[in-house]
């Protein structure tokens, strides 16, 4: 009887949903309800069944009842003579809107690397674009006139009746990297501790496929009492397959900057890649820079790195002229997306 | 800089092997830029960095740098020939033919000179002139070329004077005096003042001292008599000089760094060696003048700790193998101890200062192929984000979701940008740069608009719809000092001229502000004229909404309007986002109305809401406004439909007390001019 019972819901169920006005509703409400419709001939039943089977059956019965009863009802209300069903005229085929905005490669690859470094627990310093040469240089172990500074050619901001007059420094620079904010980190926050500065750069330089006279760096300084190669190899390992999405192979080699002493350039090598790619420079805090904030070098070591971010951005997205993140050409970021 | 690996193999022996070397100094020493086939040479481009200036800026001292490497990473054994022949001494006379004076105090270290006589000026043989032509270097004659090939050599610059334009026979090195000219030999001229040191006679200038010589007293075909300099400036006149002047040489970029004094000598005895190999060199006077100023002693001691390096490196060596590479470098090892090794500061680097220059040598002689990774224990601490990153991804990320475009523009603009949205009033409020790259350029950008009516220009040629932001720093000048603050830019533009769709816009430029801004505050905007609306974020103003002006338009030969927000985010990312709680379901159901109006243009949507809001009725919960068109039929209207909702609040409202409200809404729109539909 159970299986009569479902049986006939299923009927139900199928084909009510074929019903397309009031004139089949009314046959069809026949059909099931009527005076000898389905369900009657069903309860009719029931008095050839054993008093258990009758205390299952019964209650069921009346169930659908009822949800026939409330469906058909249902289809009354809301089935008028307009309101026939119809076929279905909706095409799944049309595609979707292209609503979402292209992004800029040079801000996604920010984005990712400020992410992948808070991840690592370092915090994200955030240093003026408009600097004073004591920070961006003097503090860094680069003394005014010396040759050192000749790596960075500089943008002199204009100088008004009174300007940024502080430690020692005679001009207003548009600072040359991010590693300007080193000696502003030592000064504000006691290590130990990691910190990253992202942000906007500026050099005066010729405008070509590599270089533009703004540009974006991260530069990192992790100040610590015990902290070593192989500490810095792990951070950067991390980092790297974190930003390529894969396996690489790391490569040292001898390089100089004044702020850090041993100084080395570091490369990486993908799975795809035939060669080694430069894309960091590096090193051991020179005492300099940890004793200029005012901390004892012999106990404090830091290691400080730099990465210019349309490198990373140009290698990632195999972009191949620096000038079209500047672009504000649309369609160059379509491609990319 | 570049290098002749023939001339570097002429001071070694055995000689040593091309891709070995390349190999070597990339590994160990700096990038190898490029490698050139000249004849049966190999130029080499090497990127020789500051720290290694001084002594790699000759020949000789790469060619020492390859034998320390070949003995240490090969355990080969090359030798380095001597600097110069010893038998060749210098006598100074008691008598000088040409006086000499030092007027610049401790400016000058040392000043050495050849003084020959009847000396006939000739052309380079080709082998000279080929090799400082692969060097980079333009050959004059025998004499100029020969003092060049000593510089490339072994670092020394030389100058040759034609000494019978010498007024007075005197050589003064002393500072010029302001206003004083000189015509270089390149047919340059350049303005003096007393920060330049100078080679002087009686009468004024002969040469800007170690970088460039006068015109005047050059070598030229008729010269009989040379004085040959070999001097050593002090690295501080050098550098004032190239700085004032903006001026640069071979010769300059040597001593900026400085030059070891004991090569002036070796330098004048290359010459004279060199030169006899192509021409007559009998006899010569000498002189020699070293500064009593500059201190003799020159022996200093430099420490470092093998635990220290060990540490650092993360490496196990022992005493005997780090004193082993000091003094395969060529260090003196003069004293070890338990933890402790002790070197004599070597003549010939004046990079090895402190003990970090010592754990340098070592570590760049490491072999770092397989660095052992351990992991850094620090403690664990949230980390701070002063930039807000957060935030600002938030924001980024729903207007990427949105249909917004990103685009990244650069700092500087020009004069005539900036005057389609400022007064000739407002500049002085504006950052300048004094070296721009071009005059277009001078500025620092106080505002994102002018960066995105370039981009609007530029895209408008590919595309009808036009929709962008940006998220970067504004400068300017305020309270004394200069401003920077990040600033969020939206502009919107679609080529299609009806009202409709630039309703659509305006209203979704609204929305993108409303959503993202108002995460953190409160927005609100107030309406200033026909043109403009002010953004509030909790009471503070923080920005405007604004159609671009018909002047502007014009100038950039635009039709349709513009829609350009700007708002400054500093204080607004600065929040959390903000608090909310649970309100519980109104359980009170509402009855609804549609309430579809034609409402004519000159009554804002401002006004409608107004309108119906000055009823005060305290049943009206909701007013949603769902749809806006144009009406074909009626152009001089907008057509808008509400859902409105009513409800009371402790019980459930009936269908006529709603119509009763509903009725008195319409009525009160109808007075203002409204049409229901």
């Amino acid at each position: 009887m159970q299986d009569k019972i479902r049986n006939i819901k299923k009927k139900f169920e199928t084909e009510i949903a074929l019903v397309k006005d009031k004139k089949s509703l009314f046959s069809f409400e026949k059909k099931f309800l009527g005076r000898r419709g389905i369900l009657k001939l069903l309860f009719d039943e029931l008095k050839n069944l054993s008093l258990e089977e009758k205390k299952i059956a019964g209650p069921l019965l009346n169930k659908i009842k009822e949800e026939f009863f409330s469906k058909i009802n249902f289809l009354k209300d809301n089935l008028g003579q307009d309101n026939i069903k119809k076929e279905v005229e909706l095409d799944l085929t049309l595609p979707q809107y292209s609503k979402s905005g292209f992004f800029n490669p040079l801000v996604q690859v920010s984005e990712k690397i400020q992410e992948t470094f808070l991840r690592l627990g370092f915090s994200i310093y955030d240093s003026a674009h408009v600097e004073t040469d004591y920070y961006n240089f003097t503090s860094l172990n680069i003394p005014e006139m010396h040759p050192a500074r000749d790596m960075w050619n500089t943008f002199y901001i204009k100088s008004k009746v009174k300007t940024q007059n502080t430690e020692n420094s005679k001009y207003t620079i548009l600072r040359t990297h991010t590693t300007a904010f080193q000696a502003r980190a030592l000064k504000d926050f006691k290590p130990p501790f990691k910190f990253i500065n992202i942000g906007r750069c500026f050099r005066y330089e010729p405008v070509d496929k590599t270089h533009n006279t703004d540009f974006n760096q991260v530069d990192g300084l992790i100040v610590s009492k015990d902290i070593n190669l192989s500490n810095f190899v792990d951070i950067l390992y991390n980092f790297f397959e974190e930003i390529f999405e894969s396996k690489l192979d790391i490569k040292i080699s001898p390089s100089y900057f004044p702020f850090v002493e041993p100084g080395f350039e570091l490369s990486i090598k993908r799975k795809n890649d035939d060669k080694f790619l430069e894309v960091m420079g590096a090193g051991f805090s020179h005492p300099n820079v940890i004793k200029n904030a005012g901390l004892d070098s012999k106990v404090w070591k830091g290691i400080a790195f730099g990465m210019g971010i349309e490198r990373i951005a140009m290698i990632y997205y195999k972009i191949d002229d620096i000038r079209y993140f500047y672009s504000q050409d649309l369609r160059v970021f379509k491609n990319i997306q | 800089m570049k290098f002749s690996f023939n001339l570097i193999n002429s001071f070694l022996k055995p000689k040593i092997d091309l891709n070995i070397s390349i190999d070597l100094i990339e590994k160990y020493l700096t990038e190898v830029k490029e490698i050139g086939k000249f004849a049966n040479d190999h130029i080499l481009n090497i990127d020789i960095l500051a720290n290694r200036a001084y002594d790699l800026f000759s020949h000789y001292g790469l060619a020492r740098e390859l034998a320390s490497l070949y003995l240490i990473k090969k355990n080969e054994k090359i030798a380095l020939q001597p600097l110069s022949n010893a038998n060749m001494e210098f006598r100074q006379s008691s008598e000088q033919s040409i006086r000499f004076k030092n007027k610049s105090g401790d400016n000058l270290n040392r000043y050495s000179y050849i003084y020959i006589k009847d000396i006939k000026v000739q052309e380079s043989p080709d082998e000279l002139k080929n090799l400082l032509f692969s060097l980079g270097i333009k050959p004059i004659n025998l004499i100029v070329d020969v003092t060049n090939l000593v510089m490339v050599e072994i670092g020394q610059p030389l100058h040759a004077f034609d000494v019978d334009m010498i007024k007075g026979k005197e050589i003064i090195v002393a500072f010029a005096n302001k206003g004083e000219t000189i015509k270089t030999f390149d047919e340059k001229e350049y303005k003096l003042t007393n920060n330049i040191l100078t080679i002087r006679d009686i009468s004024g200038p002969l040469a800007i001292a170690g970088v460039k010589g006068g015109v005047s007293s050059g070598i030229t075909n008729k010269t009989k008599n040379i004085v040959v300099e070999s001097a050593n400036f002090s690295e501080k006149a050098i550098r004032n000089t190239a700085f004032y002047l903006k001026i640069g040489s071979d010769a300059e970029k040597r001593f900026k760094n400085g030059v070891d004094l004991d090569l002036t000598i070796f330098g004048l005895q290359r010459f004279c060696e060199l030169y006899k190999k192509y021409s007559k060199l009998d006899s010569y006077e000498f002189f020699d003048f070293k500064n009593p100023l500059i201190a003799k002693d020159r022996k200093e001691i430099v420490k470092c700790s093998l635990a220290q390096i060990n540490k650092m490196l993360n490496i196990n060596l022992k005493t005997k193998d780090a004193c082993d590479i000091f003094e395969k470098l060529n260090f003196q090892v003069v004293k070890t101890s338990k933890d402790l090794i002790c070197i004599e500061k070597p003549l010939f680097r004046n990079d090895i200062n402190i003990e970090e220059d010592l754990i340098e040598e070592i570590f760049r002689l490491q072999d770092f192929d397989n660095i052992k990774r351990e992991s850094l224990s620090m403690e664990l601490k949230m980390p701070r984000q002063l930039n807000h990153f957060d935030n600002v991804k938030l924001i980024r990320n729903y207007l990427l979701h949105n249909g917004v475009n990103e685009i990244a523009s650069i700092s500087f603009v020009g004069k005539n940008d900036l005057l389609d949205f400022y007064d000739s009033s407002d500049f002085p409020n504006f950052v300048e740069i004094d070296n721009p790259v071009s005059q277009d350029l001078n500025f620092l950008r106080p505002s994102l608009n002018p960066c995105l009516l370039k981009a609007l220009t530029n895209n408008a040629r590919f595309s009808d719809e036009v929709n962008l932001f940006e998220i970067g720093k504004v400068y300017s000048y305020g309270l004394g000092s200069i401003k920077e603050n990040i600033t969020l830019g939206i502009l919107m533009f679609n080529k299609d001229k009806s009202l409709l769709s630039q309703i659509s816009n305006l209203r979704k430029i609204k929305s993108l502000i409303f959503n993202t801004c108002g995460l953190f505050c409160e927005i609100n905007f107030k309406y200033i004229n026909n043109l403009n609306i002010s953004i509030y974020a909790d009471n503070d103003f923080v920005g405007k909404v604004f159609l671009l002006d018909e002047k502007i338009k014009i100038n950039h030969k635009i039709l349709q309007d513009v829609l350009i927000s700007e708002i400054i985010l500093d204080n607004i990312i600065i929040r959390k986002i903000k608090e909310t709680s649970f309100k519980n379901i109104d359980k009170i159901p509402y009855v609804k109305r549609d309430l579809s109006i034609l409402v004519p243009k000159k009554i804002s949507y401002k006004d409608l809401i107004d309108t119906i809001q000055n009823l005060k009725l305290k049943s009206l919960r909701e007013i949603d406004l769902i749809d806006i068109y144009i009406d074909k039929n009626f152009k001089d209207c907008i057509s808008y439909t509400f859902h409105l909702q009513f409800g009371a609040s402790s019980r459930t409202i009936t269908e006529l007390e709603a119509d009763k409200d509903f009725t008195k809404i319409l009525e009160s729109l109808k007075s203002q001019g409204v049409f229901i539909r």
